[in-house]
């Protein structure tokens, strides 16, 4: 169909010593060509593995037991290392969470993206170096000339992420996948940091897997969002229809507990309880203990997304309803 | 809350039962250590009974050598003592001499270490500022200038008596700012969680909150150190005593033996060196190895 | 920049009034300085004059001046088993020494990092495992038994190298080297092996473990996700970050190497400092005891400067730190 990226039934697990823990269990989901997906839920509900998966990146003993990743068409999950590392760059780009720690503090910034330039690209170290402060100058750092020789350390904060947002998209990859990109930086910051990474991806037709717990950056940045919880996915829908109209009781719980200027609120949701730990797992679906619409049903079976109104939930509240066109 | 009942946690129990290095190393471990505590009782002569001795004995090469002789297992020396029963009385002194050490190490250690971390300013500059200094130079050479001023300012007929306490204060010395070091560290990070402030505010006193609180914290840490810290003393001592400033001759470490016997390399009696060499290995690398799963075992970080 | 050296060295200096305190109280305290000057037998007149001479019935303080003053002159006074001066037998066995713990330094370094770096990049492979395995027995074996055990190999039973002494030396100026000859190389092998061991396998496990945390870090990970090729990675970047605190503690090491000499040197009757050292402490020869405690300590300060110096050349952190302010 032309995804840029789909990802089917992908499960990843981790051999422990108290048995196969599931970190990831059967997530699907695609981004198009250009789009933003913004895939949101609390710390540990697998977002970050799920990343560090597609670009092939995961930490032993951690490893894809199940599903498929394609990318542009061809399938990834599978590739050798070697082979990855072609792509990696070049048609996927990652950006962490931490500026401070992505870059490597012994070499300059210049030195850094040259590295990454003519690794990519067959251009000579002038021409790569000419390039290299292109990118600093379309990510908005200023002086571009002479800061290109400068470390690391001497840049602040926000200075350091578009760096970091520079290299990722120095050899002009179809899909970024950044990783909580404005969690550590400053408020103020982050809106910046957004701001460009949105307007560099329009230009350049990039797609971007957006992870973050942040539902504020999601609405700012997202044409779509897709909510994990404990390792599955739970609901995936445009940006609008979910924090609008969420179908599964989660995403609802994590709607109504944003406070917001908007409308009048007496009390933030607070949904009881909290997720489970990877290796007490509830079965059936793995909400269903803190979920206020339990039923039967919900405690044997595991939901899978099905459609509701305009967007898809793993809920078995669809089924029962019935679809709603 | 208590770090006490964390410390016991079944993971470094599972860990170690499925480590056979781990078991195999704390087996040998055992049976070196009661082998050498209960000479007395297990050793098959007492090299140290001269009535016992029979110098035609002398020089006789072990067992399974055509000379040999199945009294004296390991063979003899050049007294006619019994080589195995030397090494297992030998294994105590040294044993017990590193034991002591890094007891008095650990001691001195964390309690400036506690100092350091809790009380800041200028004590924990101080403190730091000597560990700093004294981290710089290697073991021996502080073990050796103690040793060399203690023989002379001690007259002759005392320095029996006193070696082993500066023998014991001497690689002590030299190995207290490692875990003045992690103790101090620690501490002051315990100092400033919330649940110390808040003990305060309810009025503990702050050796018990530091006691009942960072203590456990630092359990982990400065066990893996002493364990290694242990391998470390046995070397410094036997060491000493190789180069004669170690225990005095009337209790020989494995140290000791290593060094009469080097005597005799050359005209063929190997055996009176080597085995007690091989004991001074087997001993310091299973602590080694016991030292190396440890580590691996309490490093939260691996978990 | 200079502020840093300016602290430096005042530190420096003050390690070395701390040890030549040490040292002076060795003379004063220890024994009888003016027998430890002259010798054991002179008169009392002697001893009455010598002990005005000497400004020993000053006050402490200006006592201490007096020695530190010569000192810093090299002035130990006299050896006393030897009856020679301090200076001229420890110049003397200088050159062997440091010879000596050279080699062995460079041997640790050289064999050291590359297998360190080898068992940290290649963690599953049988042969860095036996490398591991390896340098778990080489810190579980005493220096002075490697010494014995090499001997009884290579002396004893198969003769091939010499287990006693340097071999024939050539005299530059003050200083014999054994460099020049194959004799010397011959002597040298054994003792330099033994030396280094202690020190590479420690060499090795350091390595290892900082690769191992480098590794683990968020840039190498990101280098990763650029695609960087799987060299650029762990030698441009790994490799590079990994040397850095190495450095600074191997070159703290390699001042152990020194003082561990003294074990080597009396396995294999080397005839350099440490035999001397370990001589005048069994005969209490105060005078050699003192200077060689003083001629250690300046090596040791000053190799932690070199040290320091390289620390700071190398890490753009420290040196651009001082100066400018960071960019917005």
């Amino acid at each position: 169909m032309g995804h840029v990226l789909e990802i089917r039934q992908l499960s990843v697990e981790f051999p422990s010593r108290r048995g196969v823990l599931k970190a990831l269990d059967e997530v699907s989901f695609s981004i198009e060509a250009g789009e933003v997906v913004g895939v949101v839920g609390e710390s540990g509900a697998g977002k970050s593995l799920t990343g560090a998966a597609i670009i092939g990146l995961l930490e032993p003993p951690g490893r894809i037991s199940g599903g498929e990743i394609w990318l542009e068409g061809q399938r990834i999950d599978q590739l050798p290392d070697d082979q990855m590392r072609l792509l990696r760059g070049r048609k996927i780009g990652a950006i962490f969470q931490d500026p401070l720690t992505s870059l490597n503090p012994l070499y300059t910034v210049g030195q850094q993206l040259i590295e990454t330039i003519t690794t990519h690209l067959s251009l000579s170290n002038s021409q790569a170096k000419t390039r290299a402060i292109e990118l600093l100058e379309a990510t908005g750092i200023p002086a571009a000339r002479e800061r290109i020789d400068h470390y690391p350390h001497q840049f602040s904060g926000g200075m350091r992420q578009r760096v970091v947002i520079a290299l990722a998209l120095a050899a002009e990859p179809k899909l970024i996948v950044a990783d909580e990109p404005t969690t550590a930086l400053d408020v103020s910051i982050q809106a910046q940091i957004i701001e460009l990474l949105k307007r560099l991806c329009r230009e350049h037709g990039t797609a971007v897997m957006l992870i973050t717990h942040d539902m504020g950056v999601i609405a700012e940045t997202a044409n779509r969002v897709v909510v994990m919880y404990a390792g599955r996915v739970v609901e995936v829908g445009t940006v609008r229809d979910v924090i609008e109209r969420p179908q599964h009781p989660y995403t609802a719980g994590l709607m109504g507990s944003i406070p917001t200027i908007k409308r009048v609120v007496e009390r933030l949701v607070q949904i009881d309880g909290s997720m489970p730990r990877l290796n007490a797992i509830p079965s059936g679906c793995a909400f269903h203990p803190r979920c206020e619409h339990v039923m039967p049903i919900c405690r044997r079976e595991r939901p899978e997304l099905m459609v509701r109104g305009a967007s898809q939930a793993a809920c078995w509240l669809t089924a029962k309803e019935g679809t709603d066109g | 809350m208590s770090g006490w009942q964390r410390f016991w946690d079944s993971d470094v129990a599972w860990s170690w039962r499925h480590s056979p290095v781990a078991v195999l190393a704390t087996i040998v471990l055992v049976v070196l250590v009661v082998g050498s505590f209960g000479a007395s009782v297990i050793a098959p002569h007492n090299p140290f009974d001269l009535a016992t001795l029979n110098l035609l004995d002398a020089l006789k090469p072990p067992v399974w050598e055509p000379d040999g002789d199945p009294t004296y297992f390991l063979g003899t020396d050049s007294q006619g003592r019994d080589l195995l029963s030397a090494i297992m009385y030998g294994m105590q002194v040294s044993l017990m001499i590193g034991l002591a050490s890094v007891f008095l190490s650990v001691f001195l250690g964390v309690a400036l270490g506690l100092l350091a971390g809790y009380l800041g300013g200028r004590t924990d500059a101080y403190i730091m500022r000597v560990a700093d200094v004294q981290l710089s130079f290697p073991a021996i050479l502080i073990a050796l200038l103690i040793d060399g001023v203690a023989r002379a300012v001690v007259p002759n007929d005392l320095h029996e008596v006193i070696a082993f306490p500066v023998l014991v204060f001497a690689i002590s010395l030299a190995g207290w700012p490692q875990y003045a070091r992690t103790v101090r560290g620690s501490t002051m990070v315990e100092k400033n969680r919330e649940y110390v402030q808040a003990a305060r505010v309810i009025g503990i006193s702050s050796p018990v909150i530091m006691f009942r609180h960072v203590l456990p914290n630092v359990l982990g840490p400065v066990l893996v150190l002493a364990t290694v810290h242990l391998a470390t003393a046995i070397i410094t001592e036997a060491t000493l005593s190789f180069l004669g400033v170690g225990v005095p001759p009337t209790s020989p470490s494995l140290g000791t033996l290593i060094r009469i016997g080097n005597d005799f390399l050359f005209s063929g009696e190997w055996w009176i060196t080597i085995f007690p060499g091989m004991a001074l290995v087997l001993l310091v690398l299973s602590v080694n190895l016991l030292g190396d799963w440890m580590r691996d075992a309490l490093n939260p970080r691996l978990n | 920049m200079f502020a840093f050296i300016i602290r430096r060295l005042i530190q420096a200096t003050g390690v070395m009034l701390v040890v030549g305190l040490i040292a002076f109280m060795l003379f004063q305290y220890v024994g009888d300085p003016v027998s430890i000057m002259l010798g054991q037998d002179i008169t009392d007149e002697d001893r009455i004059r010598l002990t005005n001479q000497l400004g020993l019935d000053q006050p402490a303080v200006v006592q201490f001046y007096h020695f530190l003053v010569n000192a810093s002159q090299g002035d130990f006074g006299i050896s006393l088993r030897q009856g020679q001066k301090v200076s001229t037998m420890l110049l003397e066995r200088l050159p062997a020494t440091l010879e000596l713990s050279f080699t062995a330094a460079v041997i640790a370094l050289v064999i050291g990092i590359p297998l360190g770096v080898f068992t940290a990049l290649n963690r599953k492979g049988f042969s860095a495992n036996f490398v591991l395995a390896f340098s778990l027995v080489g810190v579980s074996l005493p220096t002075f038994l490697i010494g014995i055990l090499l001997i009884l190999v290579f002396s004893v039973q198969l003769g091939w190298l010499p287990s006693y002494g340097r071999g024939d030396v050539v005299r530059l100026g003050w200083w014999s080297t054994g460099f020049l000859t194959a004799s010397g190389w011959k002597h040298l092998i054994l003792p330099a092996i033994t030396l280094s061991l202690f020190q590479l396998t420690l060499v090795l496990r350091l390595v290892r473990s900082e690769m191992l945390e480098v590794l683990r870090t968020d840039y190498i990970k990101f280098a990763r996700a650029r695609g960087l090729t799987r060299r650029v990675v762990h030698f441009g970047h790994a490799l590079k970050n990994t040397l850095v605190p190495v450095m600074t503690i191997t070159g703290l090491q390699l001042g152990g190497i020194i003082a561990f000499a003294i074990v080597t040197e009396t396995v294999f009757q080397w005839p350099g400092m440490g035999l001397l050292f370990i001589q005048a402490v069994q005969f209490v020869d105060i005078p050699v005891m003192a200077a060689y405690l003083c001629l250690i300590a300046l090596i040791f300060v000053v190799i932690n400067l070199i040290v320091d110096l390289l620390y700071f050349l190398v890490d753009p952190r420290l040196r651009a730190g001082i100066g400018k302010a960071g960019g917005h």
